[in-house]
């Protein structure tokens, strides 16, 4: 997360990838105890890497990181929860003992035909382009006419955008 | 969608920076009282006996405003991070009770038990109730716009700290005006005046720092 901080995407990359699992075994258990089916864990394994991303600079370097993420992690959880109406009541302790189990599905149930749909035109392409096809984003740019900077903000405000339809997608549920 | 492709997406996202709610807070707080304050001060007037019969009790509000704020500003700032523990955030409140238990230690030393009620009722306890929360309404604002950058786990009480940190910085301008320096009637209406901005904050943050 040092790393990461400091702007190295490759580091960050990795973190991201390390804590999703975490994230599953964290979030995994929590789903089971308030008796409803697994169907939106990877939906708030999501919404919770979204969070991790949004709030990085609430986590303190001269604090360790991991009871950052859980807490991150156990707040979105019970905010999918209570959304949905259920009342939960987590103890931190067995949840940060909870392992990381093996991995069924990695999708979530906002699908991305969904997503795009939900952003302007330009979103759309650079999205569609840069995230699912996997372009540069420079490239993709040029061909928009865009500039660096346009198209980071463009992609940053189309994650925001992706934060609120988390939390739609499950009222609607 | 695929969390590999949400990966993808955040890590190109990483170079725009998240803004430091810690920092704006520290920043914009103090910048509201502090404009409020001279506001209400040039339009209503500091005490014309600040250098004379005034100095002291002019002191003791203004320091027991400062320590309110600073204290509830270390602790909205704890409750910044989601794992802080909302103990830890509301200690600070303890260091609050010192100095009003003070203030009334030394009304009763000083003037005895006779007359306590009058003393602590005073002249001016509807000036003090609104005048306090409206000085702090400003502040509360700006201090909640920073919070929605934190990440608290515990919205109402981070609303309600920062509540108190602004009714702080408000006791300090009020301070500065208000004459009426019975210390026990600035113990019980002053606090009382600083618990009402702090439900205002809680009822705000419970709402607003949502995330």
């Amino acid at each position: 997360m040092r790393q990461a901080l400091d702007g190295d995407v490759g580091a960050y990359k990795t973190l991201l990838g390390a804590v999703a699992p975490h994230l599953r075994g964290v979030v995994r258990p929590l789903l089971m105890r308030s008796g409803r089916g697994l169907a939106d864990l990877e939906d708030i394994v999501q919404e919770t890497l979204l969070a991790v991303h949004l709030k990085r600079a609430t986590w303190d370097p001269s604090f360790p990181f991991l009871p950052w993420l859980n807490a991150v992690a156990r707040y979105k959880a019970i905010d999918a929860l209570r959304k949905s109406g259920f009342r939960v009541e987590v103890d931190i302790d067995t949840m940060s003992e909870a392992l990381a189990a093996p991995d069924e599905r990695r999708d979530s149930t906002l699908d991305s035909a969904r997503i795009l749909n939900a952003l302007d035109a330009k979103q759309r392409k650079l999205v569609e382009q840069i995230i699912m096809v996997g372009r540069s984003s420079a490239d993709v740019g040029a061909e928009l006419g865009m500039s660096e900077g346009a198209v980071r903000v463009a992609l940053h405000r189309s994650l925001k955008r992706l934060g609120k339809m988390f939390g739609k997608s499950r009222h609607a549920d | 969608m695929q969390t590999e492709k949400l990966i993808d997406w955040l890590a190109e996202d990483l170079a725009v920076k998240p803004p430091r709610a810690s920092r704006r807070l520290l920043i914009w707080l103090p910048v509201a009282a502090l404009a409020t304050g001279i506001i209400f001060l040039g339009l209503v007037g500091i005490r014309t006996d600040l250098t004379s019969t005034g100095a002291m009790p002019t002191l003791v509000k203004t320091g027991l405003g400062l320590v309110v704020a600073i204290a509830a500003l270390m602790g909205t700032r704890t409750l910044l991070r989601p794992e802080a523990s909302i103990a830890r955030g509301l200690a600070a409140l303890a260091a609050v009770l010192l100095p009003l238990s003070l203030l009334l230690a030394v009304d009763l030393a000083t003037w005895g038990q006779e007359g306590f009620l009058s003393r602590m009722l005073g002249k001016s306890i509807i000036s003090c109730l609104t005048v306090i929360p409206l000085l702090a309404a400003m502040p509360l604002v700006t201090s909640l716009m920073a919070l929605r950058a934190g990440a608290t786990s515990h919205p109402a009480s981070a609303g309600a700290l920062a509540g108190l940190a602004s009714a702080g910085l408000a006791i300090v301008a009020y301070g500065l005006y208000c004459t009426e320096d019975s210390t026990s009637f600035v113990a019980a209406w002053y606090s009382l005046a600083a618990v009402i901005v702090a439900v205002v904050g809680s009822l705000a943050g419970h709402l607003w720092l949502r995330w």
